[in-house]
């Protein structure tokens, strides 16, 4: 039974090599064994519903040993990357059809999922570094398959993780240099008995690794550069997963490493919750409004859900550094329906591009008709992520909402609000833009997407409903795990929250009942009413003329321009334009070190006398270098 | 019957070889280019005997004309010169199988002579047991790495190999300078002995001597600032020798350096003096990488990076920091000589240097440029490959104790790896995704090129599978390096 964590583990990586090698014979082969072995990952992770494993020795590093393990949060964690990356394989096959190099990109998405499992599943800071820098640098691999742009924000991409990655290092060294080992449970010890500077420093260099790979602000820059150029099977890997692994670094820090109680001590308690948990709420907090006004103003389908994710991954952070029973359960559910909502936009999305070809917002219009399955799993999506019952996006905010509430947190519940309000504009622009008003006419022959497309867009609108209905299905692992990490367990029941949680209940039976009740009514008065007759849409007139083909009555760029008037003149300072600007300054100073080595021999030689005359120097100082 | 396990052997049969294509050369100049593979390929396998006699002895000593050390000249084989002995010999016959196909241009005779040579010369810098010897050693190196330099006889490799000309011979005399010093101090040329000898000299007295040899072998050993050599001489050389002087000639001299340093000097309070110019040379040679456009020369800067960065292990003197250092000398050899035969290989095809014009050849020279990125990965400490454990041995050596000064070293060292990684992926994603230029006829280098370092990046992937064996060796070579009383007392110990 122990040795099939090992095996779990490998099932990724081995279906990787396989459908590589099995990509040579045919490409039906190539699909088979993508597919076969990641559902496979997915039915080996189930055997551990409920059976955590505490450690599985996996060999010895450095006189650290090194462990694998399961418990209830990286099995949710384990469960999203397996999922998603299972789906995405299975998107792939039709959307990826006819590029170059397929055997190697099935190969790099099998690695990356499991690389990403082995990051769960990590029971120590080697393993779990180990497999970080391999997930960063296949990720990177996947992020170019997407053509001449991707490559400039793949660029980005590595850069930014490997600084990230290697901040981690400093700080995993730092821990080693002290005991010598890098079990968590060891290191948690530690930095019990540390000095509050050690541990604030190790934090921070933690924190800034995991911000830059869950996209926080201010290290997000390369996410809108990178989603949006991937593919878009990738892109959905991106950000229902990678994002995903950045959160749960971080909660692995926040309650595996350090511990409430700890976080308490380092610094002055000023706030409702320790200090340094609550400059994280404000990080989150600013991402997730700063993102959310530039999702609004992008004309570029991808790019708006990309700054969506950041908002979104925004809320999960937040949730998590509340710290309360109420919060990490919100913020660990949403975690898991951001996956599934997001996922689910970047698939419907990318089926609608795979269709017209562009992801620009204002070219397109009036596909409802022709992909109503593409249209709906856009409105499930686009409904959860509002956060509107009785999708799974609502119970999450809520938790959330209650949770700051608790904590009477006001300001950051005020910043999460606005988030949430600012999330209607734009997906509103999204499905509007896409599937409603006109039909532009070079689109008239859409068709829509092949099944398999299909497939992970049914079942991820299942699951926003499943999920949304029955919380206590995720509640279930959550608690568990909040036991697990010394939280206190949040009460739940299947279908919601009966209180006592120190707040009111939520029975997502009822709303959805009265929600569906509702629609039901709605229905009924609309099959009674009057009898509908269909137009055309050229039926109509605007501004005193008749509409004919060629005219564009419906407007769709600079959908929000009144909004983006108000704050471009904030948004003039971005992140990355002083990265860039860090970065042009280095590169001049650089330029003028290599200056050194001039070309010239008599230079080089006076160099060669320059360091022997040094050293007579310290020689009449009497040997003393320091 | 011939021991086989006498070390000496590593030294004699290269310069047989290098005799016997003097005799051959007159009837068949182009049968000489069988010879180096057949010498190194020897060479391999004596050191390959030799690997259970010093794990078992800990030091081998093989003395000429049956009189002991100190009287004698000797050859005294540890861990840490059997294994760069090892490097050598491998990387020697990686690149003369190489250069039976790459190396077109006459005299073919003189220089598989002078490849023999550089062999031999590097081979028996890391293996000696006598400063005199040490400076034959490299003289012998340093003049058959002029000629090679200079091989090609453009513009460039002339200019480069009169610049090397000047600089190494300066090395070389003050590093003879360094040698008569000593001597003249302690009476003796053999390691062991003066090693035993310096201890009644003081800090002071010791420095003098020392910073002759230092800057001697830090000429050769690429330490800034005087490797300005390196970097025209490397990319002017065929690319054959650029993969020996890159992968193991510097570490070769680097590796006199710390044998120098700890063994016969026993010189810890130098150590701050070395970080710095290990800190400079790091910081200069992965600087300047950045900024080229020509694809042997940023690999030239980056061996210049690399080696301050396993030679800035080194000077952090703990038993780790020096196992860190061994493992990145294995880990830079094996994946910068790779590198440059690649980019040799590529060379031939594309008839240019200049990064831009490689763009989009990875999906022509599909075996090549999956081959580079090996090497890169590798170089750049990526996981699985066997960098990242080097990687990660020098950061944990570095942050033994925290404090300001060794969290400030650790992150000039990463904010380095991360360059490294700029101008490495910045390569790479042209060779992989920029445009094929219009009108090029590129395909895959010939079998004959392509093999060797195919080979060379088998066992990079296998270092990266099983490293645990290679690491656990690396401790115990540093154990080994770090306690020179047993190298002293097995040298000295016939007396």
């Amino acid at each position: 039974m122990n040795m099939s964590l090992m095996v779990l583990l490998l099932t990724p990586f081995t279906g990787g090599i396989l459908s590589y090698l099995g990509g040579k014979i045919h490409r039906s082969v190539r699909y088979t064994f993508a597919i076969l072995f990641s559902s496979l990952t997915l039915v080996e992770l189930f055997f551990y519903y409920n059976k955590p494993v505490n450690h599985f020795v996996l060999g010895k590093m450095f006189g650290s040993v090194m462990i694998l393990q399961i418990n209830p949060i990286s099995w949710l964690f384990a469960f999203i990357v397996t999922t998603i990356s299972l789906l995405a394989i299975i998107f792939s096959v039709n959307d990826m059809e006819g590029r170059g190099g397929l055997d190697f990109y099935y190969f790099e998405l099998m690695v990356v999922e499991g690389a990403m499992l082995g990051i769960t599943l990590a029971g120590d800071l080697l393993t779990f570094f180990l497999f970080w820098e391999i997930m960063s640098w296949t990720s990177y691999l996947l992020i170019i398959q997407g053509g001449n742009k991707s490559i400039k924000a793949g660029y980005k991409y590595i850069i930014m993780s490997i600084i990230g990655a290697n901040s981690m290092l400093i700080a995993i060294a730092m821990i080693y240099g002290k005991i010598h080992t890098l079990v968590f449970r060891n290191v948690a010890m530690l930095l019990a008995a540390s000095p509050h500077g050690f541990d604030i420093a190790i934090f921070v260099l933690f924190a800034i690794g995991f911000f830059v790979e869950a996209a926080v602000m201010p290290l997000h820059t390369w996410v809108s550069d990178a989603y949006s150029e991937a593919p878009s099977s990738v892109s959905s890997v991106l950000s229902g997963v990678l994002e995903k692994i950045g959160a749960y670094g971080l909660f692995v820090l926040l309650y595996a490493l350090f511990g409430v109680s700890l976080l308490g001590k380092l610094m002055p308690l000023r706030f409702p919750s320790p200090t340094i948990m609550y400059t994280i709420g404000w990080f989150a907090g600013i991402s997730i409004v700063v993102s959310t006004f530039l999702a609004i103003l992008q004309e570029d389908a991808k790019k708006l859900l990309a700054y969506s994710s950041i908002s979104q991954i925004g809320y999960v952070v937040l949730g998590i550094s509340i710290g309360t029973s109420l919060g990490v359960a919100g913020g660990l559910f949403h975690a898991l329906n951001h996956a599934i909502f997001k996922s689910l936009l970047f698939f419907t999305i990318g089926a609608v591009i795979y269709r017209t070809g562009t992801r620009n917002l204002s070219e397109l219009g009036g596909l409802i008709k022709k992909m109503p399955v593409t249209f709906t799993g856009t409105l499930f999506g686009i409904i959860a992520l509002a956060g509107v019952p009785p999708l799974n996006g609502f119970v999450s905010k809520w938790m959330i909402y209650e949770a700051l509430l608790q904590k009477k947190e006001v300001f950051l519940l005020i910043l999460a609000l606005i988030g949430s309000t600012g999330s209607f504009l734009y997906v509103y622009r999204l499905i509007h833009s896409t599937f409603l008003g006109q039909l532009p006419e070079k689109f008239k022959d859409v068709k829509e997407v092949p099944f398999l497309m299909q497939i992970p867009i049914w079942l991820l609108s299942l699951g926003t409903i499943v999920f949304g209905i029955w919380p206590g299905l995720a509640m279930n692992v959550i608690a568990r795990g909040e036991k697990f990490f010394g939280i206190t367990p949040i009460k739940y029941n299947l279908y919601g929250f009966p209180g006592g949680n120190g707040m009111g209940s939520l029975k997502m039976i009822n709303i959805s009942s009265v929600f569906i009740a509702g629609l039901i009514v709605a229905y009924i008065i609309f099959a009674l009413g009057a009898k509908t007759h269909r137009i055309s849409q050229y039926d109509n007139y605007a501004a005193g003329q008749v509409v004919t083909k060629d005219t564009k009555y419906n407007y769709s760029y600079g959908f929000y321009m009144f909004f983006g008037r108000v704050v471009n003149p904030v948004f003039k300072w971005s992140a990355d334009k002083i990265y860039l600007a860090w970065a042009r300054s280095a590169n001049v100073f650089g330029d003028y070190m290599r200056r050194i080595y001039t070309g010239n021999l008599e230079t080089y030689s006076s160099y060669i006398v320059v360091i022997i005359s040094l050293v007579g120097f310290l020689i009449l100082l009497g040997g003393k270098i320091w | 019957m011939v021991n086989l396990t006498n070390p000496i052997l590593l030294i004699a049969v290269p310069l047989f070889f290098v005799f016997l294509a003097a005799v051959i050369a007159p009837f068949s100049k182009r049968a000489t280019k069988y010879l180096p593979p057949v010498a190194f390929l020897i060479n391999l396998i004596i050191t390959l005997y030799l690997i259970p006699q010093v794990a078992e002895k800990g030091v081998i000593v093989a003395t000429t004309a049956g009189i002991k050390p100190p009287f004698a000249i000797n050859i005294a084989v540890d861990g840490l010169g059997l294994s760069l002995a090892i490097i050598a010999s491998l990387l020697g016959l990686i690149a003369s199988l190489y250069n039976l196909k790459y190396i077109t241009e006459e005299p073919q005779d003189k220089f598989n002579m002078l490849f023999l040579l550089l062999g031999t010369g590097i081979t028996w810098m890391v293996i000696t047991g006598d400063m005199f010897n040490l400076f034959v050693a490299f003289e012998v190196t340093s003049i058959s790495a002029f000629g090679l330099v200079g091989f090609l006889r453009d513009k460039d490799s002339i200019e480069a190999g009169f610049k090397y000309l000047v600089m190494g011979s300066i090395g070389a005399s003050l590093l003879l300078i360094g040698v008569v010093m000593l001597y003249a101090a302690t009476g003796t040329l053999n390691m062991a002995d003066i090693a035993e000898k310096i201890a009644r000299f003081s800090f002071r007295q010791k420095l003098l001597p020392y910073s002759f040899i230092f800057t001697g072998l830090g000429i050769e050993g690429a330490l800034f600032p005087l490797n300005a050599w390196l970097p025209d001489a490397h990319p002017a050389a065929p690319s054959s020798v650029s993969s020996i002087l890159s992968g193991i000639m510097t570490t070769a001299a680097i590796y006199a350096i710390i044998r120098a340093t700890v063994t016969v000097f026993n010189y810890s309070a130098i150590t701050p003096f070395i970080l710095l110019i290990a800190l400079l040379t790091l910081v200069f040679g992965e600087t300047s990488a950045f900024f080229q456009k020509d694809i042997k020369r940023m690999l030239a800067y980056s061996t210049i990076g690399q080696t301050g960065f396993f030679f800035f292990a080194f000077s952090l003197g703990s038993v780790q920091g020096m196992q860190g250092a061994f493992m990145q000398i294995l880990n830079h050899s094996l994946s910068k000589a790779m590198l440059f035969l690649i980019a040799g290989a590529m060379i031939t095809q594309v008839h240019s240097r200049n990064i831009d014009d490689f763009s989009g050849i990875g999906k022509k020279m599909k075996i090549s440029s999956v081959f580079f990125a090996i090497g890169a990965f590798s170089l750049m400490g990526l996981p699985p490959f066997f960098g990242f454990w080097s990687k990660l041995t020098i950061i944990f050596a570095t942050l033994a104790y925290t404090n300001f000064y060794t969290i400030t070293l650790v992150v000039i060292l990463l904010f380095m790896s991360v360059i490294e990684g700029a101008y490495f992926f910045r390569v790479m994603q042209s060779m992989f995704f920029g445009k094929l230029k219009e009108g090029t006829e590129i395909k895959e280098a010939s079998p004959g090129l392509v093999v060797p370092f195919v080979i060379l990046g088998i066992v990079i992937l296998t270092l990266a599978i099983y490293p645990t064996p290679i690491i656990a060796v690396s401790k115990k070579i540093a154990v080994q390096l770090i306690h020179r009383a047993v190298y002293i007392n097995a040298v000295l110990g016939g007396l």
